[in-house]
């Protein structure tokens, strides 16, 4: 009896390392490879605390939660900084650095030797000694850490975590500060798996580097990858199975040898085949469609019966764009002086000075590589640029960070779209929303009430964006089973719930056959008496001569020409820099 | 000051490993874009090979080029039947990432119940201790150097001379530019993972002349691939060299005052303050990574 | 509902192989030990050899009848070279699901882990291979009939004044083990008249030890000891001699692969160790080595050597604690039987006292030099 409930507490402890690893890995798609060193930091710092100066674990548990808390931060801010593999070679090494230290600062940690005599958890006086005891307490854990995941999983701020995932890019351009949220993620991941390290070594009573090595953290890969990425159960299910079938091989009359490496071979094995035939795992991320609906039925905490059925009733269009700003009586919304930005020997932007009024819709045509996406990209924030000055209402916005330039009032598209494909329609309007509390990590665990009541707003004023371009009915599909026209709705409803004043179109028409067009463009055209400023980027003449009330002419970076679309149009030498006749 | 003097010269022989782990890896990935963990799977095969190599046929030269031949096989094989595939499926860098993990998994403990933990030694490489003082290293250290030296300037010329180098250089710097101008860019990938997994085998052969072959050598030896290629910058070839010896050198001479036992954490640390530093790396520029 | 189906399934199927092993009576069906080695990762040749020690014993007794009529078996779990949790969770199962008295432990730190759990359930352990200074004393449930590495170090030190040699450079594992002994060793040493000019600790394992050797030979000392075990000796002798060092090395452990890596340049390399020679006169040891030979083909080196004497051991105390009577397959009463008996015959020739204080023992210690790639007794060596 005692070994089974061994089992079961090793399932507890692994479950809740896997739970926090989910975190990180499965929602945000950070590959993170230090797993094992938070779980170590966290058992190291309980244990030390309890054998030298007899802390009750429970303070243990914190005091290790905040120390990893505080060396994930410090990972986090540099390796974040920049891409996937750097993530990957960062993590890397913190988790070697952490092993060499817990392997030679011998004075503190033992060294190889380990620490033996770690005490065994009391609370209030009654001391968890026996397998039987340890069950409860584990349990409560791992229950408290599955129910933490999963209020962040379903709240907005999980949300921006799976849009992370799909498209960091798309993310920051609706908005979202996508650094502090991989920061927060991992912080958070960290912490969590401090707690199953505590519980373990208090459990064990004896830790050693050589729990904490990359090995270990291979373990916890597996455990996420087989149980189902992204899935609040996965982790559970990949626990179960990993430990069961762990243990389950020990009365198989094998040599151990054999045994002993069979073991790894089929971790590896089972990495290699689950992601060349089931990269989400048992689980995966959709699971059924009854999961689904509970899914949209909102968060755990909320009184959730009535948001879908209110959902359905969207807003007045007119009460969803707020009324134009006050300018102070300016009348140029956007001002560029002089900017410039080369890649390379190549000046894709070339001291372009360029005004936007407000409340038009300007074109903006020239041939290919004139640098017109580059010049979305730098005014948006994307590229900083190398000279001149960019701002938006009077406000100065040059260098500042491209979720701030969004949240400022500027948002644009992707030629390629760059939707969240494996989020619903819903969702990917949904993020698009501003000031949502519910994207600020703590703030998920407070005031209840108050997220339920913001989120079930935004629901609705994300039904009435989906009911402006006409995809109500498709609200819970996934992005990526729309047809190409489709997608190029939701782009512009995603577009229009940032609630952006300048919304900056990159090639809108391109793909789109001549029926749809005429469908989509009277809504754009509406925009602006709603009181938004247009910027578009097109190649197709037909969309600009109906669209537009300006146009300006870019060629090598800069403008060289402006005027209505009838002057512009009958120039001959702009013609022959567009096509070359 | 003897002793600064000996350090140097670990630190020379040691780099010079890493700058052929560093440059191997570094050709892949920027090639292919892949982060191929299981190049540190490659590196056992070729040693384990040319242990196998030299129980069949005894003469260490002969034992070496089946390891090399060992090498490209199986670094080709991972690409075709593995990556190709993942790719194929779109497979995200994630999915591929954790797929080569367990490639080397797999490899590494295949070779352990194959073969056995302990540490198999090459033999027939006549080691002759040379000193300047009371500095003391030997003829395998400089054919260490050596070797990298002439593995560098050949990649390099190669890169720059022949028509299949300078189509390597095109999909380095723009792979959807170089499919459009007509290079097979699949085929090419292939070249890269050949060449690459042909480099690192010297350095594998070398490693297990010095110290014998054990199966977790993967890990070591993928752990030291990247590292000089991130801290001399994706894309540059003579960055990742450099890199590696100043990861050798900084290791060795990082010891001089602290206690020898830290050294494993020096190249970690290395990396970390780069990183914060300069992230584009040492030497790298910024690598076509796709529009906005 | 697969998730259910599966972890109702594997209950069912543990529960079943929980209720169905024999429950204790008197006289058990078998005689079933456990043993905790390292069956995978770095270690893993010990593991095997370790085991096929003591398999050639258990084979020795059962292929007469056992004891009594009643044969051995072993079960035997792997701590993965020294991971504490494999060996509580291995141990764990021995204990709770194959209920075993008596268990073969390896490595200080799975052995420190499992302890409290021995403790509890009085299970006797019988190390034959780890060494640290922290096994000492460690548990009234733990013996060890391999002797301490502190004190070989310090019959090493006797051995280099022997010599000659004043100024010593130490290299050594950066644990209990390593550290501990050298902790021991040195002031001894000092009392002897002796200095350390040089103290170099490296990760175990370590397999590039230019950058200790670098800083050992700067501080050009007489000789250079090695408070390592394993393999790691003969990669640091190879390395050793492969910079040039020319002065004289010394350790406290021979093994077969260290010295087939280190090839011709171990030649000269002195070891203080546990007195094992498979080409002794004594005629069990030739007993042993013959028929650990025909079935393995290797030569026995010491590790096996002391887990095949462990088996006999174990014999002798089932014999006295059956002979009194009662539930004699227990912890407890074998045990006390250890106690009461303290001295057994080793398989090295002469015997192995326990110290029933803090579970040392003393054995046969020896010289050894090494010549042509062979280990050359040189003469036994009294420890003061």
């Amino acid at each position: 009896m005692d070994y089974l409930l061994h089992i079961l507490i090793m399932i507890f402890i692994y479950t809740i390392l896997g739970l926090s690893f989910n975190l990180i890995l499965g929602y945000t798609g950070l590959i993170a490879m230090c797993h094992a060193a938070f779980f170590a930091i966290g058992a190291y710092t309980s244990a030390l605390l309890g054998i030298n100066w007899g802390v009750n674990f429970l303070w243990g548990i914190l005091a290790g939660m905040v120390l990893t808390g505080l060396v994930s931060l410090l990972v986090a801010i540099p390796a974040i900084r920049v891409r996937d593999e750097y993530l990957i070679v960062t993590t890397l090494a913190l988790l070697m650095i952490v092993y060499t230290i817990l392997m030679n600062w011998i004075d503190l940690t033992r060294g190889a030797a380990g620490l033996s005599g770690i005490p065994r958890p009391a609370i209030w006086g009654y001391k968890i000694d026996t397998p039987s005891s340890f069950v409860p307490l584990l349990g409560a854990f791992a229950l408290l850490c599955f129910l933490i995941c999963w209020r962040i999983v379903h709240s907005p701020f999980g949300r921006v975590l799976r849009a992370i995932r799909e498209d960091e890019i798309a993310a920051e351009s609706l908005g979202k500060n996508v650094r502090a949220f991989k920061i927060w993620v991992f912080v958070a991941g960290g912490a969590l798996a401090a707690i199953a390290g505590s519980l373990f070594a208090h459990y064990m009573t004896y830790i050693s580097p050589a729990n904490f090595t990359i090995n270990d953290t291979i373990l916890i890969f597996a455990i996420v990858i087989i149980g189902g990425v992204a899935n609040a159960w996965g982790p559970v299910l990949g626990a179960v199975i990993l430990v069961s079938v762990m243990e389950a091989l020990r009365f198989l009359e094998i040599s151990p040898v054999i045994v002993g490496f069979t073991r790894q071979i089929a971790y590896g094995l089972v990495l290699i085949l689950f992601m060349c035939f089931r990269p989400h795992g048992f689980l995966g991320e959709f699971v059924t469609s009854a999961k689904k609906k509970e899914e949209k039925r909102g968060d755990f905490f909320t009184n959730n019966k009535n948001v879908w059925a209110s959902a359905k009733e969207p807003r007045k269009i007119e009460d969803l764009f707020q009324p134009a700003n006050e300018l102070g009586g300016l009348d140029t919304i956007l001002r560029l002086d002089k900017v410039s930005k080369s890649f390379g020997g190549l000046k894709a932007v070339n001291g372009c000075t360029l005004d936007i009024k407000k409340g038009e819709i300007l074109g903006l045509i020239g041939p290919n590589g004139a640098g017109k996406t580059t010049l979305f990209n730098v005014i948006t924030g994307f590229y900083p640029p190398e000279d001149g000055s960019i701002k938006f209402m009077g406000k100065e916005i040059t260098n500042l960070p491209a979720h701030r330039i969004t949240n400022l009032g500027i948002a644009r598209s992707f030629q390629d779209l760059r939707l969240f494909a494996h989020l619903t329609v819903l969702d990917n309007v949904l993020i698009a929303c501003p000031r949502q509390s519910g994207e600020n990590l703590f703030g998920n665990f407070f005031r209840f009430r108050r997220l339920a009541k913001e989120e079930k707003e935004n629901r609705q004023k994300a039904m009435a964006y989906l009911e402006f371009v006409g995809l109500a009915q498709r609200a819970d599909e996934l992005a990526i089973n729309l047809s190409y026209a489709e997608q190029k709705l939701l782009s512009l409803a995603r577009l229009l719930a940032t609630e952006a004043q300048l919304i900056l179109l990159d090639e809108p028409a391109s793909g789109l056959d001549p029926k749809v067009m005429e469908d989509l463009f009277p809504l754009v055209k509406n925009l602006v008496k709603y009181g938004k400023t247009i910027c578009i980027v097109e190649h197709n003449m037909e969309v600009i001569r109906a669209m537009v009330d300006e146009i300006v002419f870019l060629n090598e970076g800069r403008v060289i020409a402006r005027g209505s679309p009838e002057e512009i149009m009958r120039s001959p030498e702009l013609a022959e820099i567009y096509f070359g006749v | 000051m003897e002793l600064f003097g000996q350090l140097v010269i670990n630190g020379l022989s040691l780099g010079s490993i890493y700058s052929l782990l560093g440059i191997s890896w570094g050709l892949i990935f920027a090639v292919t874009r892949t982060f191929h963990f299981a190049h540190g799977a490659t590196f056992v095969v070729a040693a384990y090979a040319t242990y196998l190599g030299q129980q069949m046929v005894g003469h260490l030269i002969l034992a070496a080029l089946m390891g090399i031949l060992g090498a490209i096989i199986f670094g080709l094989a991972i690409e075709k039947f593995l990556y190709q595939y993942l790719r194929r499926a779109f497979a995200t860098p994630l999915v591929i990432f954790i797929a080569a993990l367990g490639t080397l998994i797999t490899v590494e403990n295949f070779i352990a119940m194959g073969f056995g933990t302990d540490a198999k030694p090459l033999v027939g490489f006549p080691i002759k201790v040379i000193k300047i003082g009371r500095i003391g290293f030997n003829n395998l250290h400089v054919v260490m150097f050596g070797t990298a030296a002439i593995l560098l300037v050949g990649l390099i010329w190669y890169l720059r001379h022949t028509k299949s180098g300078k189509a390597l250089r095109a999909v380095i710097s723009n792979p959807e530019m170089a499919e459009v101008i007509g290079i097979d860019v699949s085929k090419y990938f292939l070249l890269a993972f050949g060449l690459g997994s042909f480099l690192i085998a010297p350095a594998a052969v070398l490693v297990t002349i010095e110290r014998g072959a054990t199966p977790d050598l993967g890990h070591w030896a993928i752990l030291y691939s990247f590292m000089p290629v991130i801290i001399g910058g994706i894309g540059s070839i003579p960055g990742a060299a450099l890199a590696g010896i100043i990861i050798g050198l900084a290791e060795s001479i990082g010891i001089w005052k602290i206690s020898s036992q830290w050294q494993l954490g020096i190249a970690f640390i290395v990396l970390v303050i780069v990183l914060i530093i300069k992230p584009t790396g040492l030497f790298g520029f910024r690598v076509y990574r796709g529009k906005i | 509902m697969k998730r259910s189906i599966s972890i109702g399934s594997l209950i069912i199927i543990v529960s079943l192989l929980v209720f169905s092993s024999p429950s204790a009576a008197a006289d058990p069906k078998e005689y079933k030990i456990g043993a905790i080695l390292a069956m995978t990762g770095a270690g893993a040749w010990y593991g095997q050899v370790m085991s096929q020690g003591f398999l050639t014993a258990m084979d020795e007794i059962n292929a007469q009848g056992g004891i009594g009529g009643i044969k051995f078996k072993a079960v035997i779990e792997d701590h993965q070279s020294g991971s504490g949790a494999a060996a509580i969770s291995g141990f764990n199962k021995l204990v709770n699901v194959d209920k075993v008295p008596f268990s073969f432990t390896s490595y200080t730190a799975p052995t420190l882990s499992i302890i409290p759990v021995a403790n509890e359930k009085h299970v006797l352990l019988l190390n034959g291979g780890a060494v640290g200074p922290k096994l000492v004393k460690a548990s009234p449930y733990l013996f060890n009939n391999r002797m301490l590495a502190v004190m070989h170090g310090l019959g090493l030190a006797q051995r280099a004044k022997e010599r000659g040699f004043t100024k010593m450079a130490a290299l050594f594992w950066n644990d209990d083990a390593g550290i501990g002994t050298h902790k021991f060793v040195e002031p001894r040493w000092k009392a002897m008249g002796g200095t350390v000019v040089a103290a170099e600790a490296h990760p175990i394992g370590t397999t590039d030890y230019k950058p200790y050797l670098s800083k050992i030979m700067a501080a050009n000392p007489d000789f250079l000891a090695l408070w390592q075990w394993g393999k790691d000796w003969g990669i640091a002798v190879k390395q050793a001699r492969e910079m040039g060092f020319p002065k004289p090395i010394m350790g406290i452990e021979f093994t077969p692969d260290a010295a087939k890596i280190a090839g011709a340049t171990a030649d000269g390399y002195e070891a203080v160790t546990d007195y094992f020679d498979p080409k002794g006169t004594d005629s069990w040891t030739q007993k042993f080595v013959a028929s650990y030979k025909a079935k393995y083909k290797n030569e026995p080196e010491f590790y096996a050597a002391n887990y095949y004497e462990g088996v006999y051991i174990l014999a002798e105390l089932i014999k006295k604690a059956k002979a009194k009577g009662g539930d004699y397959w227990h912890g407890k009463a074998l045990r006390e039987a250890l106690i009461e008996i303290k001295r057994f015959p080793s398989v090295y020739g002469g015997y192995v006292e326990f110290n029933p204080e803090d579970g040392t023992c003393k054995k046969k210690t020896a010289l050894f030099v090494v010549k042509g790639g062979e280990r050359i007794f040189q003469k036994y060596i009294e420890i003061q």
